[in-house]
């Protein structure tokens, strides 16, 4: 019994030293305080391409031509009200158009079909009011654009957008536009946004990994976080949750932050996702230039 | 399981042995945590162990606000006059109220503990503790200071711990007179 009781007591002695030598005060650290942000609407709404509005008031035959050159033949014959009574001069014809990415960064749009990234040449949202109703087209009635482009793709088609979020475009009925001498031309069956665009070229080919972000350092609750992708000039937010990550594609991820006091944040990374990605935003103070230079420049 | 198995057993010898039961009471600091608790305890003795069931609460005004459910087990080792040196493991659960208010990785409000430590009592009816034991899960101590009573114990037949033997005595060798 003494012999137990001299290897128990020096055991115990050995266990108390360590204890003694390796305390932690790791529970009573609080938690970092997380920069937080305001919502970032009011300051993108004084960045976004205003709606143009064009009064439409006699029975020509020219095309109506936004500043970005989309050409619209709005044929007041095809219109209707919501009731289905005929539309009569004069009316109004509204338009936004989003041609770069910076366009389509203020208004938060995502283009994605569900989880699937879309090669998108512009997104146009194209209206018609009177007596500020909204006016429909007739059913089976469609209104012929062009859509100025520099260097036209295949196989683009209209994609209407189902959600005010503009973060899921969906090509159900929608027809192919042709490519022109100027770009491309073709039907919309409906008023409302729309894009251009594709699914990427070959894209079945791609292996798609999951790319998500956090932050130690920001609350991102207000931070809009953008991922685009060059080769495919396509834009995503994660709005409806990131869309899949082609493999070993360069992306430029972003995101913009607004705080209490107007000052302006931001996060920028480019990478390559080879795996299953978690990346760490640290949001840094910049100025408006800094932001606009950047997304100029995407 | 093993727990409720524990308890049951634990039932059964305190209506078996109720004279060599004891119940106390403690004041408990952490120093880690810098929190103040207090401690609840019921103790008794199958050969020559002490088991204890016992319940740690550090209320809410503290860092951590937390509760305690576990067991020691006692083994006397050291006697000395009245005095008994004695060490302790101690098993249990440990319910972290106000975890979301720590930065510690993965901090949750359901966590198990083991305990290890070193403790100090007398041999009287009602008798004064100090215990002072390392959490391993946290890398914390504590120390308990506190007070114990026996039941079914003779006053004023005190007599030395180190005259106790294990195996002949039915009661806890601190609570022998």
């Amino acid at each position: 019994m003494g012999k137990v009781k001299l290897v128990l007591l020096t055991i115990f002695k050995v266990l108390l030293l360590i204890a003694i030598m390796s305390c932690s005060k790791e529970r009573i650290k609080e938690k970092q305080q997380l920069n937080t942000y305001e919502p970032i609407n009011n300051y993108f709404d004084t960045k976004k391409e205003p709606e143009q509005i064009f009064v439409v008031d006699t029975n020509g035959t020219g095309a109506i031509v936004g500043t970005h050159g989309t050409r619209i033949y709005a044929d007041k014959s095809k219109l209707m009200f919501p009731n289905g009574n005929d539309v009569h001069y004069p009316f109004e014809v509204r338009l936004i158009e989003l041609y770069s990415p910076k366009e389509m960064v203020y208004y938060q749009v995502s283009n994605q079909k569900y989880d699937t990234i879309l090669s998108t040449h512009c997104v146009i949202k194209l209206t018609a009011t009177k007596n500020n109703q909204q006016l429909q087209l007739k059913p089976n009635c469609t209104w012929y654009i062009e859509i100025p482009a520099s260097n036209p793709s295949n196989n683009m088609k209209c994609f209407y957008s189902i959600s005010t979020s503009l973060n899921n475009w969906v090509d159900i009925n929608s027809n192919y536009f042709i490519t022109t001498s100027t770009g491309y031309a073709g039907e919309i069956k409906q008023l409302g946004w729309f894009s251009c665009a594709k699914i990427p070229d070959n894209y079945n080919t791609f292996s798609l990994v999951n790319t998500s972000f956090t932050s130690t350092t920001d609350d991102l609750s207000n931070v809009p976080i953008f991922m685009y992708f060059p080769n495919f000039k396509s834009l995503v937010t994660a709005n409806l949750g990131f869309p899949k990550t082609p493999k070993n594609q360069n992306i430029k991820s972003f995101a913009i932050g607004i705080n209490n006091l107007s000052e302006l944040f931001y996060f920028y990374k480019e990478f390559q996702a080879t795996q299953n990605t978690t990346i760490n935003i640290q949001m840094i103070q910049t100025t408006d230039n800094y932001i606009t230079n950047l997304l100029n420049n995407l | 399981m093993k727990y409720l198995l524990t308890l049951i057993i634990t039932f059964r010898y305190v209506i078996q042995y109720a004279q060599n039961n004891a119940i106390g009471i403690a004041a408990v600091f952490n120093p880690q945590t810098e929190s103040f608790g207090a401690n609840f305890r019921f103790s008794y003795k199958i050969n020559s162990l002490c088991i204890v069931p016992q319940v740690t609460y550090y209320p809410s005004f503290n860092k951590i606000h937390e509760y305690y459910i576990g067991i020691s087990f006692q083994r006397d080792m050291v006697f000395y006059k009245t005095l008994t040196l004695y060490v302790v493991i101690h098993g249990g659960y440990n319910g972290w109220i106000n975890y979301k208010n720590s930065a510690v990785k993965n901090a949750k409000y359901s966590n198990w503990n083991l305990e290890g430590g070193t403790g100090l009592k007398t041999t009287h009816c009602i008798f004064p503790f100090i215990e002072y034991r390392y959490n391993i899960k946290w890398k914390e101590t504590n120390f308990n200071l506190g007070f114990m009573y026996k039941f079914g114990c003779k006053s004023g037949k005190t007599k030395s711990a180190k005259n106790y033997k294990y195996g002949k005595s039915k009661t806890c060798p601190a609570y022998d007179f």
